[in-house]
This record gives C-alpha cells, structure tokens and sequence, in this order.
C-alpha cells in the first residue's frame, strides 16, 4: 500500500477549512488526459479498376509495378503471374486504356520484375526474379533472368543463374564502379538462403559474390544509403531470423554488413520492404512491413503485424518507428497522398480476417506533417493483396496506386488481379 | 501581545502546520492515485470473445480500479491481455507491474518480449538485463538478451552473455548457436563451424544448428558435409524458437482459438506433438464447435499413429463443416493406414456428394477403385481430378499408368504428351515417358526424355533406375 486513503480524506478536510484562509486554490484531482483528436482526415473513396487480363480462377499475383517499358510517355504496368509462370505488360496504349500481353513465359513462380536498361542499348530489360515454386520448398530452383527487350518490346530470356535457393528479389546497381549495372539478388530459399551481389562481367555473363548465408531474404533494396555516393544494399530477412540488414559498399564492390532493425519475435512476420524519403530529409529511409501470415496453421493475422519505417539517420545508422498496426500487412508504398507536401504511406493485406467484412485491405497511414501517422482505411474488397505500387497513370502528376491478387486461400469471395485505384467520382 | 493573541496565533500556526502536511499527504495520495491509474490498461472491446474472458476481464478490471492498489490483479488482468493478443493494454499493464510489483521477474521478461516483438531492442535490453539481475537462472531470458545484443550489434556484449548462458548450462545449443552466429558476423567460419557442431553434438534433433551449419560447410567448401548437414536439417524440420516455460504458461489463459492454433501448428512442426494436443485440447474447451481445431487434431493423430483418436476428430471436424475437403482427405489417409477400404470408398462419397467439384476427393476415389484392380471405373475420376485441378501432376501420372495397365498405350503416350505441354518440368511424366520409350526400344527419344528429367529435377534415385533400365535394355548407357 502506497498510501492510505483515511490519511488522505483527513488530510482534505483541514485543507477544506483553510481554503478560504490562505486564498490557495484547490489543486484537480487528476483526471484521465482527453484525448487530443486532430482533425480526422477524410480521404477520397477510391474506386478499383481491373486491368489488364480477365479474371478466370484465383489469380496469384505476387508482383506489379508502374514504369513506361515503351516510353511512350504513358505509364505502364508489368506484373508477375505466380500461378502461370508469367511475366505480363499492361500497356496503357492511350490515356486510360489498358491492353495486357504476356512478355514471358515458362517462368517458373516469379514474383518480383524490376524495369532497368541493363545492356546499356537504351531500352528497358526486365530483371526477373524467379522462385520456381512460391510455396515452401527448400530445394535448388531458383533462378535470376533477364528478358533482353529488342527496343521493339519484344524480349529475349538470358538465365544468369539457375539452380539456386528460391530467388525473390532482383535489383540493378553499379557496385564495383565499373560503369556496368551489377545485380543485387535476394534468396529466400527455406532453410537455407542467401543474399549475393552479381558481378555483371559483360556479354550477360555474372560473377556471383555472397553477402549473407542466412534463409529468408525477401528483398533487396539499392541506393545510397549513407551518403557516400554509393549504391548499398538493404534487405530484409525473415524466416526465424527477423531482420534488416544494411550491406555498406566502400565503392569497389566491398560490403560490410551490419543490422539496423532486428526482432527477436520468430513469428514477427516480415513481410517487405522499400525505400522512400519519409521525412524528406534528403536520405533514404527504409519501409518495413510485418504481415506474413502463411505458416502451419490456416493463414491469418498476428496482433503485432503493422508498418514502421526505419528512419535513415546518416552514417549508416537508423532508428525504428512504428507507424502504425495493419493485420497482414504487405508492400509499402510511400506517396504524398492528399498532395499536403507531406509524405504518406499505403500498404496493403495479404492476411487479415476476411471472415469479418470490415478488414481492411488498402490502408492508408497519413501524415500529418509532423510524422505522427493516423491509419484511415481506404479499401476492405478485393481482399488478398500483396504486392502495392504507384504512379503517375493519368498524367497529372497525381500518384494512382496499383495493387495485385494473391488468391492462394478461402474465401474467394472478393477477388482481383490487378486493379487501379482510381478516386471515385463526386455523387 | 494578549495571551489570547497569543492562542490565536498558536492556533493559525497549529491549523497551517496542519494544512501543510494535510496538503503534502493529499498531493501524494492525488500522485499514488494518479500513478495506480495510469498503470490500469484501458478496457478493450472484449465483444464476441468467450463469456468466461469477458467475465474475467470484468472482474479484473473492477479489481483494479480500488484502492489501495491490488498488483495481483493487475498481473492477472496484465497475463489475460497477454495471452490474448491486447498488446497495448498488457503492455500499460506490464509497466505497472514493474512498479507495483518490482521484484517478480516474469514482468519484465514479458514487457521485454513485447516490446522486442515489436524491434524496440535497446528498451528490451535493459529489462532482459532486469531479469537476469532477479532471477539470474531463468535461461530465456538470458538467451534472448544475447539475441538482442546480437542483433543490435553489439557482438563483445553477446558473446560475454552467450558465454555466461553456457557457464549456467554447458553446451546449451542456442548460447551456442548465438556464439556461433557472432563468429559468423566477424567472419570466423571455422569458430562458427565448432561451436555448431558442439551444439548438434549435445542435441542431435536442433535444427537451427544443422541449417546453419550447412550454410556455413559450404562456405568453407566441404560441400558433402553440407549436404549432409542440410538433409539433417530437412528431416528434423522447422526452427524450434528456445524454450521459454514462462511464455508458455500464458497459452493456460488463452482463449483466443486461432492463436491457439497457430501456437500449436507451431510445436507440431517442430516436432512437439503433446504439447500441441495440449493447446488444440484448451481450444476445444474454448470453442468446442470450431471445425479447424478438430482437424488440427485429428492430423496430429494421424502423424502419431493414433488412428482411433484421429478417426474421432476428423469425423468431428467433417460434421461441424461438411465441405471441408482437407478434413476428408486426411481422414482417408486414417483408412488407408488402418487399411480399411469399405470406410475409405464410404467418407469419398460422402465427400464427392458434399463437394462435387473437389478435385482432392476424386482423385483419392480413383485411387481407391485403382488399388480394387478397376483401372476403367478409376479414369472418369481422374480425368475429372485433372479437369478440375490443371495443376495435379499426380492425377497425369495416374491416369497415364491406368491407360499402360489396360492396354491403351496410344491414349498413355497422349495423356503424358498433353501433361508436358501444359507443364514441361513435370518431372514423374517425365520419368515414366522415359520408361515407356525404353519398353518400346526408343534409344534415342529415352535418351531425350531423360535428359529432360535431370533438367526438370528428377531426384538422383529415379534417375539412377531410369539409367540402369536403359542399360538392360539397350545393353550401354545413354549418351549425354
């Protein structure tokens, strides 16, 4: 007992007594702080817009991703079919019109295709990086491609490597300063992964380096990330190691590793992540979701699944924020969704109870300036989302996000495949 | 100076020295007050969930609002938020508990699960170090200090707690995978490479240890050994986090059913079948009627050779959701283990009328008829298993073997040719049009098809018998 509460009532009669003595104003019994509501920010209703290819069966889109692969100066979209080892174009042929066309084939469980002119010819390639079978499996078919684009848009498969852990990510950078794109790779693997930079040696042929031995690896990340002008990588690892990893290049392909965000939860979740100036302080920070859901049991939520971003305090050091809980939570995108010059953030859910019809699958965390974020729902139908993008699909310099299907389990009652969120017109 | 002046002035001193210290006593009972209040987690919408938790919660939460404080009630309320997934009402609670209750080491070795949980390492860190200050024996909490330290970099302080870990329990397989993993992180392969082995060593089912140590063989270019060590690390299975009795006895206060599910998928993943009965048990005293509990059940029956229990269950769970095609393939694999064919062929009907869309359910039916010698009644079920599910390499490779056991060898050489095209790396077709071009004398397209087993990943057996049965055959080994 802290304090007996006779001593106290005794105590406030003689204080009654002499109120009016020494002119003391009565102190407040403490009250329980309101609660400060700033005003609630009142989003748009967004609309989706299913483009490309019809919906037939349970799509499992794993991937897409905004970029004008024919730099018609229309904004395209290419994506990854996980279920029909595709890689697909969806061509905005005019302003608003959509046509999907399959750009490759016969790629086994792709899941992620990054738009870069790796030869140097002035057009855009894909890099594709390719699972061989999405769902749990430790063996060996992983591979990285690389579809050559003739100018023409028509592409030409080069497999770089084969035969390795489960590859999930594939990004571009030059990081042994030799004027050519070298790649960054991700493998998931199961119980055994890696993360390996590839030496690009000219005439499609690599050099593989490894960075890290660890399961896991979901993506891999390039830029500067302490401003010594050049190109680092960031991963995050899931699996039972839960962590971000910051692979610090001294400019001739030379990395020191270091960790700037771990977890000691195995079932943390980690489930992405990407790179945006949240606070536009001139560095990137890191965008990290946590929201994988698909393990023994039937997929679902955890309680401890949500956004945070890791923010980038130079020199290689960074602090974690959390921005906010999102059950499921996958792909961040960061954007300045309101155009108030503050940057916001989207993700989406892959995992959250879809039972319950108010679950949210598009969530915006919004910024009010002062990097404290406030979670509006935007979306509860399509459910199943994992992969998020934005651009500039109109033209007007406002960012319109993209989202992708991944139908892999019950219910099946709100699907899509790909779907452009465009703000629902005025009633 | 009159005496009653005096008096008066004695009185005025008496009632402010009075005043005083009655102000000072009430300043501090406001801040006792203040201070047990907000140490109360806020009450949760607890709607929907069991009326036992709601009562309970209840109940706690009025405890908690008396005074004088009552910390065993806070702990209680602090456990059931806990165990229950309300992470920021425990977390309120477990901050409180820290002061109201600051000598139980439980409290803060939950505050810093949950909040390392989260990533917030440095703060769990100096409440894992609280932990080892109070109960310097409770081997979690030490284990994981270490991983936080890891995993913040600070790879001297990890080693110093790894080391003091072992010092307490000699070769304890996570202070020396920790110890390990700090060699990794400063590049000693060969000292990351002794302390896995120790590790394996002394426990000869740690997974974590064999993974790692497979990754870390291959480093150092013994890839035998890898791969020896990475098939260990398969056949054992999932990482098994350590042991943390203290977590584990949350899960007694649990009453949300899909967490204990999960909790217990867990643990029969890695290989702790009786404690993942006891979660699924406790799930079914919360919810009775939930059908994804029974099947849990029921499969880990089945994993365990108890086929009357699991028979039980997945009946259970069939009754509660007949159109659950998981719970009936499973319980035909109880018949199938207890070779009891009449009871097979009787729950595939009963599934093929509830769901007669499942490409499962026909697939298991066809084979059912094929193990009965009635390769003609079995092809409808598997060319419908294979409609229904494209995907199905299985149902391919059957309905390819029935149409070679009844003669139709056209129709075989078709099937496998139309399972290709939808799917090239089909290894089992590959394999078996192999077979079909040996049996016909084909050399040169047997010598084609099985280079395209190796490529599509046709496991080394296989491909060895494909070999040797070339050989027979055609009396050489292939070429290529």
């Amino acid at each position: 007992m802290l304090f007996p509460r006779r001593a106290c009532l005794v105590s406030l009669l003689i204080l009654a007594g002499l109120v009016g003595v020494s002119g003391c104003k009565r102190s407040e019994q403490p009250a329980p702080e309101e609660a400060k509501t700033a005003p609630t920010y009142v989003p748009p209703a967004l609309r989706p817009e299913a483009v490309g290819a019809p919906l037939v069966g349970k799509p499992w889109i794993p991937f897409v991703g905004p970029v004008d692969l024919d730099k018609d100066g229309l904004l395209d979209i290419v994506g990854c079919d996980g279920q029909h080892n595709q890689v697909f174009w969806i061509r905005q042929v005019s302003r608003g019109k959509f046509e999907e066309q399959i750009i490759a084939s016969e790629v086994p469980g792709p899941v992620h295709a990054e738009a870069v002119d790796i030869d140097g010819d002035g057009d855009l390639d894909l890099l594709i990086a390719s699972m061989g079978v999405i769902f749990p499996n430790n063996e060996k078919i992983g591979s990285v491609i690389i579809l050559e684009n003739d100018g023409h848009q028509t592409f030409t498969k080069h497999v770089i490597a084969e035969h390795i852990a489960r590859v999930t990510d594939v990004r571009a950078g030059d990081f042994n300063n030799d004027g050519k794109l070298d790649l960054a790779v991700a493998q998931f693997g199961y119980d055994q992964g890696e993360i390996r930079w590839m030496e690009n040696l000219g005439n499609w042929q690599f050099r593989s380096h490894i960075l890290l031995s660890l399961s896991g690896a979901i993506n891999v990340c390039v830029a500067d990330m302490n401003g010594d002008k050049t190109p680092d990588i960031v991963s995050v690892v899931a699996q039972q190691w839960e962590e971000v990893f910051l692979f610090q290049n001294d400019g001739t392909g030379n990395f020191t590793s270091k960790v700037i965000f771990g977890s000691t939860n195995e079932d943390f979740g980690s489930s992405g992540i990407a790179l945006c100036d949240l606070n536009r302080d001139g560095k990137p920070d890191v965008l990290y979701t946590n929201g994988d859901g698909f393990d023994y049991a039937e997929p679902g939520s955890r309680p401890w699944h949500g956004v945070q971003w890791l923010e980038n305090l130079g020199g290689g050091n960074f602090r974690q924020h959390r921005i906010g809980d999102l059950p499921g939570a996958y792909s961040p995108v960061g954007l300045d969704f309101d155009g108030d010059g503050a940057m916001d953030l989207i993700a989406v859910s892959g995992f959250n109870d879809w039972k319950n019809p108010s679950s949210v699958s598009v969530m915006l965390f919004h910024n009010d300036g002062r990097m404290n974020f406030t979670p509006v729902p935007l979306a509860t139908t399509p459910t199943h989302l994992m992969t998020a993008a934005a651009g500039d699909f109109d033209g007007d310099g406002k960012s319109i996000l993209i989202t992708g299907g991944f139908h892999a389990y019950p219910p099946y009652d709100h699907l899509s495949r790909v779907s452009l969120w465009r703000r629902a017109e005025k009633p | 100076m009159s005496r009653k002046t005096i008096g008066m002035a004695a009185a005025i001193v008496v009632l402010g020295g009075g005043a005083a210290v009655g102000g000072v006593l009430w300043h501090r009972s406001n801040q006792a007050h203040a201070a047990w209040a907000a140490a109360q987690p806020a009450h949760p919408d607890v709607a929907g969930w069991p009326a036992e938790f709601r009562q309970r919660i209840d109940a706690l939460n009025t405890a908690v609002k008396q005074w004088p404080p009552n910390p065993a009630a806070l702990g209680e309320l602090t456990r059931l938020y806990l165990a229950n997934g309300f992470q920021a009402e425990a977390e309120r609670g477990l901050r409180g508990l820290l002061v109201y209750d600051p000598a139980n080491a439980h409290w803060p070795h939950y505050l810093a699960s949950l909040v390392a949980g989260y990533g917030r390492l440095d703060e769990a860190i100096s409440l894992w170090r609280k932990v080892a200050a109070l109960d310097p024996k409770y081997a979690a909490a030490r284990l994981k200090l270490g991983e936080a330290l890891l995993k913040t970099n600070q790879l001297d302080e990890a080693q110093a707690v790894y080391s003091d870990a072992l010092a307490i329990a000699p070769q304890d397989p996570y202070a020396l995978l920790g110890l390990a993993q700090v060699a990794l992180r400063t590049g000693r392969w060969g000292a990351a490479r002794d302390n896995l082995e120790t590790a394996v060593a002394a426990n000869s089912s740690f997974a974590a240890g064999y993974s790692l140590l497979a990754t870390v063989w291959e480093r150092l270019g013994d890839t035998e050994s890898a791969e020896r060590a990475r098939s260990k690390a398969k056949l054992l299975g999932r990482f098994k986090d350590l042991s943390d009795p203290w977590q584990d006895e949350l899960t007694r206060d649990c009453y949300d059913v899909y967490r204990l599910q999960v909790l217990a998928a867990t643990l029969s993943a890695t290989g702790d079948a009786p404690a993942a009965i006891t979660l699924l048990e406790r799930a079914i005293v919360v919810s009775p009627d939930d059908p994804r509990t029974h099947r849990q059940l029921g499969k880990i029956y089945l994993g365990l050779h108890e086929h009357a229990k699991a028979q039980a269950e997945l009946e259970r769970a069939i009754a509660l959701q007949p159109t659950e095609q998981a719970a009936y393939l499973d319980l035909i694999n109880v018949f199938r283990a207890t070779n009891d064919r009449a009871a097979a062929i009787e729950w595939i009907k009963k599934g093929l009328k509830e769901m007669p869309h499942s490409a499962g359910i026909h697939f298991e039916m066809a084979l059912a008829l094929l193990a009965e010698g009635k390769p003609e009644e079995a092809l409808p079920f598997l060319m419908k298993a294979r409609d229904l599910d494209p995907d199905n390499v299985s149902a391919d490779q059957q309905l390819a073997q029935a149409y070679f056991r009844m003669g139709r060898e056209a129709e075989a050489v078709e099937t496998m040719r139309a399972a290709l095209a939808r799917t090239p790396d089909n290894a089992p077709i590959v394999a078996l049009m192999v077979r079909y071009q040996i049996r016909s004398g084909n050399a040169a397209d047997a010598e084609k098809y099985l280079m395209e087993a190796h490529q599509a990943g046709a496991d080394e057996r296989t491909l060895g018998e494909l070999v040797a049965e070339f050989q027979r055959r055609f009396g050489r080994l292939p070429r290529g």
